[in-house]
């Protein structure tokens, strides 16, 4: 089946353009204020037709929350054909969807007065760019963690070790600190992975 | 030494946070939009950065809804200091100038941050610093930068004669590309042995000028 997943604010025009210039069979909208009028509309315009319509809330002010929320979204129906308008709702949702699209490779558009197809590398995860020792090393890490016990649960050798980490930086998946020893952090998406691997 | 790279609203408050967590700024460069309350939030930011001496590069856009030409043009600019430490703060200028500047950190594997509304914090995006084009093999993106200058009736055979590979393997290539979204294929009207291979819309952000 055809989902369109889309990000709302308040802006109906701009969900509109997207409902009329991308196929869909089920529309799933994201919005941090479900209770608008605006929905009474669409689900009676979407009625017409008797395409389902179902609405999820998410809090725009925590980013990664909306993150989480729009990476378990395309999860959930990661069978169906999926397409992403990420231009409606509040800057930080639109972002979350963007970089979420990206992340799971989901074909995304940007619905204004015209559509943009974004270049999204159809079912190109950036999961993928995580090799199997790096995958070991994140497993083992909690936040802010002491460099040297990593190794020892990884049961990786002292120089691959060190390559791994100088890797895993370049890539922002983690950062170091030297302090008398050496600690690594996750940064978002570092973390996100972690969760998920 | 780091160089800061922002759209601005018509406030400079989301800019400044990025700015004072950070030693060693360099430089900022600044995406503004070209009305009145884009030039009075640059003239503000203007006079913060002139009090500290801090150098501050303007782009005032002459298109501020224009995703794809916004985007490009950011790219381009932070393709200049490539090797350099940079980072973005997407929070501030009208939503498509953000997506337009986050798209452009996508593509060239920036660190992107933004600044909480709530909280006045700068929050860094979940990306990773990979360029986008980097997720195609090296036969993959000259196959696409092949066709993008070959332009119209673009075949497999003149790909494969222009990048000096074998028919077999850009074919491969081609279906692989074809199924990712990156190309499309089009039978010729007149001859229906004949593909033509033409590059999807999208496709010019991802492999640039």
């Amino acid at each position: 089946m055809k989902i369109l997943i889309t990000t709302f604010g308040r802006d109906e025009a701009k969900l509109n353009v997207a409902r009329r210039d991308i196929g869909y069979e089920k529309l799933i909208i994201i919005t941090d204020d479900p209770e608008i009028d605006a929905f009474k509309k669409i689900r009676e315009m979407e009625s017409i037709t008797g395409t389902e319509v179902e609405i999820i809330k998410v809090d725009s002010y925590d980013f990664m929350g909306c993150f989480n929320k729009i990476g378990e979204t395309i999860e959930k129906y990661k069978n169906h054909d999926l397409r992403f308008n990420t231009s409606g709702g509040p800057k930080t949702l639109s972002a979350a969807a963007l970089l979420m699209c990206f992340n799971k490779g989901i074909p995304a558009y940007h619905s204004e007065e015209k559509t943009y197809k974004l270049p999204v590398i159809k079912g190109m995860s950036f999961e993928e760019k995580i090799n199997r020792d790096e995958r070991k090393i994140l497993r083992n890490i909690k936040k802010d963690c002491d460099a040297e016990k990593i190794k020892k649960k990884t049961g990786l050798s002292g120089r691959k070790f060190d390559i791994l980490l100088m890797e895993m930086s370049r890539k922002g998946i983690a950062k170091m600190d030297y302090n008398g020893k050496t600690r690594i952090a996750l940064t978002p998406i570092g973390e996100y992975f972690r969760k998920k691997i | 030494m780091v160089t800061i790279f922002a759209t601005l609203g018509w406030e400079p408050k989301s800019v400044i946070p990025s700015l004072k967590i950070r030693d060693n700024v360099e430089r900022m460069v600044v995406y503004y939009s070209p009305d009145v309350r884009g030039e009075k939030a640059y003239q503000k930011l203007w006079e913060y950065c002139s009090s500290i001496n801090l150098a501050l590069k303007p782009v005032k856009l002459k298109d501020q809804f224009d995703l794809i030409k916004i985007a490009n043009k950011i790219r381009n600019d932070i393709k200049v200091y490539a090797g350099k430490e940079i980072i973005f703060n997407i929070t501030g200028g009208t939503k498509v100038m953000s997506s337009a500047a986050l798209l452009a950190c996508i593509m060239e594997g920036v660190p992107a941050v933004y600044c909480n509304e709530k909280t006045g914090r700068e929050e860094s995006l979940p990306l990773m610093q990979i360029k986008y084009e980097d997720f195609l093999s090296t036969q993959q993106k000259s196959i696409l930068r092949i066709i993008k200058e070959l332009g119209e009736n673009c075949t497999a055979v003149r790909v494969a004669e222009k990048a000096n590979l074998r028919k077999p393997t850009v074919s491969h290539h081609v279906k692989e590309l074809e199924k990712r979204g990156l190309i499309i294929i089009e039978t010729s009207k007149e001859d229906s042995r004949k593909k033509y291979l033409k590059l999807a819309e999208s496709v010019t952000l991802l492999i640039g000028d």
